[in-house]
C-alpha cells in the first residue's frame, strides 16, 4: 500500500505533540537547534528513542534548545520535526564518543552532553533518509 | 565509517521552495543509514497511556465549544496492509474559527474558552481510531499574499519501529483551497495528494449529533522486523 504522505508539524505543534520525559538517569542531554543562517529554531520539536532510554520528546523554547534527563546509553535515535521541514528528519546521536562522524558526538562535561542540531549549512548534521 | 549520500526522492521533498519556511530549514545532504543502525523497535503503547475522554475534544472544558460537530475515525495499517494497534496517535488543530490555542498564532479570529485542540488514542486490536472534534476552520498565514491554510487537522502516528513515525495533516474533501497550497501541493503526485484527504462517511454520521469522516492511515514498515 502507498504509505500516507507526511506534512509538517507546523508552527502550533505544543497544543498536540507534549514533552516526554525518557526514563530518568543521571545524565542530562541539551542542545540548540540552528538553522541554515545559524539563528536558533523556537518551533522545532526533537524526540530520541533507544532501547535503554525508552522514548522522548522535546519542543525547543524561543532560544531554540531542547534538553532531557537520561540514563547512559552508548546512543539514541534521533528525530527533528519543525515548521519549514514537510517530513521529519533523521539522525542518531552518539553519548560513547564513539561517533563515526563529528557532526554526531555529543560533548560530554560531566554528566551533561551537549548534541546541537545543524538543519542546514557548512556544519549541518549528517541525516539520513527516511 | 563513510556515509554513503542518497538522493531523497520521497516526496514531499525537504526543499520545497513555494514554502518559504523551507528555504532555511532543509538539509542539502542527505546519507543512507546503516544497515546496522536499523532499529526495529520503538516506543509501546497501551490503554493506560491515554485517558479515554483525551479522544473527545468537545469534552474538555465546561461548555461546548461552538462549530460544526464532526466524527473522525479510521484505521493506521502498516504498508502490508497489516492493522497497528496499540499505537498513539496524537491529533491538534484550529478551532472552527481558524485560531490555534497557541500564544505564537496571531489570527484576528476569535478563541474558544471551550475548545483546545488537542486529542489523544490508543489505536485498538484492528488499528483503528476515533476522534470527536469539531470542524476547524481555515486560516491565513504569511507564506505569501493572500496564503490560506485548507482546513486541516494534525495527525501524529508511531507504529512499530521508532523509524516508521509519521506526522502528517488530515484535510477536507473539495476544498477549494487546496491548488494554492504550497504545503498540501507539496506531494506532487495527485493520487499520494489524495491520501491526505478524510472522505465524508454516512456509516459514521450519527443521526441529530455529528457528521463522519474517514481517514485511514499507511506508515511505513522497518524491513528488518
Amino acid at each position: 500500500m502507498t504509505t500516507t504522505p507526511s506534512q509538517t508539524v507546523g508552527p502550533f505543534f505544543a497544543i498536540g505533540l507534549g514533552d516526554q520525559p525518557c526514563a530518568e538517569g543521571p545524565l542530562r542531554l541539551e542542545g540548540c537547534v540552528y538553522d541554515g543562517a545559524g539563528a536558533p529554531v523556537p518551533d522545532a520539536v526533537v524526540e530520541v528513542w533507544s532501547q535503554a532510554t525508552g522514548w522522548g520528546r522535546s519542543g525547543t523554547g524561543a532560544d531554540g534548545r531542547y534538553a532531557f534527563r537520561l540514563c547512559e546509553t552508548p546512543h539514541l535515535d534521533v528525530q527533528v520535526f519543525a515548521r519549514g521541514l514537510l517530513k521529519q528528519l533523521r539522525t542518531r546521536v552518539f553519548l560513547d564518543g564513539t561517533a563515526p562522524d563529528e557532526t554526531l558526538a555529543a560533548v560530554r562535561d560531566g554528566d551533561t552532553l551537549r548534541f546541537d542540531i545543524h538543519l542546514q549549512g557548512e556544519r549541518q548534521t549528517a541525516f539520513f533518509a527516511l | 565509517m563513510t556515509f554513503q549520500p542518497v538522493d531523497d526522492a520521497v516526496e514531499p521533498r525537504y526543499d520545497e521552495p513555494a514554502y518559504r519556511s523551507s528555504t532555511l530549514r532543509h538539509p542539502t545532504r542527505l546519507y543512507l543509514l546503516p544497515e546496522e543502525w536499523h532499529d526495529p523497535a520503538g516506543p509501546v503503547f497501551g490503554e493506560s497511556d491515554v485517558d479515554p475522554s483525551e479522544s473527545d475534544l468537545t469534552r474538555q472544558h465546561d461548555g461546548e465549544p461552538l462549530g460544526e460537530r464532526i466524527v473522525v475515525s479510521g484505521r493506521a495499517l502498516d504498508s502490508d496492509g497489516r492493522p497497528l494497534p496499540n499505537t498513539l496517535v496524537e491529533v491538534w488543530q484550529a478551532n472552527a474559527a481558524g485560531r490555534y490555542a497557541h500564544a505564537v498564532d496571531r489570527h484576528p479570529a476569535p478563541l474558544d474558552p471551550n475548545f483546545t485542540g488537542a486529542g489523544r488514542c490508543v489505536t485498538d486490536a484492528d488499528g483503528g481510531y476515533r476522534f470527536v472534534t469539531i470542524k476547524p476552520g481555515a486560516y491565513p498565514w504569511q507564506n505569501h499574499p493572500n496564503a490560506w491554510r485548507p482546513a486541516h487537522i494534525h495527525f501524529s502516528l508511531f507504529g512499530r519501529a521508532f523509524a516508521d513515525r509519521l506526522v502528517t495533516q488530515m484535510y477536507f474533501p473539495g476544498d477549494p483551497l487546496f491548488d494554492a497550497d504550497p504545503i498540501f501541493q507539496s506531494v506532487r503526485d495527485a493520487a499520494a495528494r489524495e491520501l491526505l484527504v478524510s472522505r465524508f462517511d454516512w456509516e459514521t454520521t450519527e443521526p441529530e449529533w455529528a457528521l463522519g469522516f474517514r481517514f485511514d492511515i499507511v506508515l511505513r514498515s522497518t524491513p528488518f522486523e
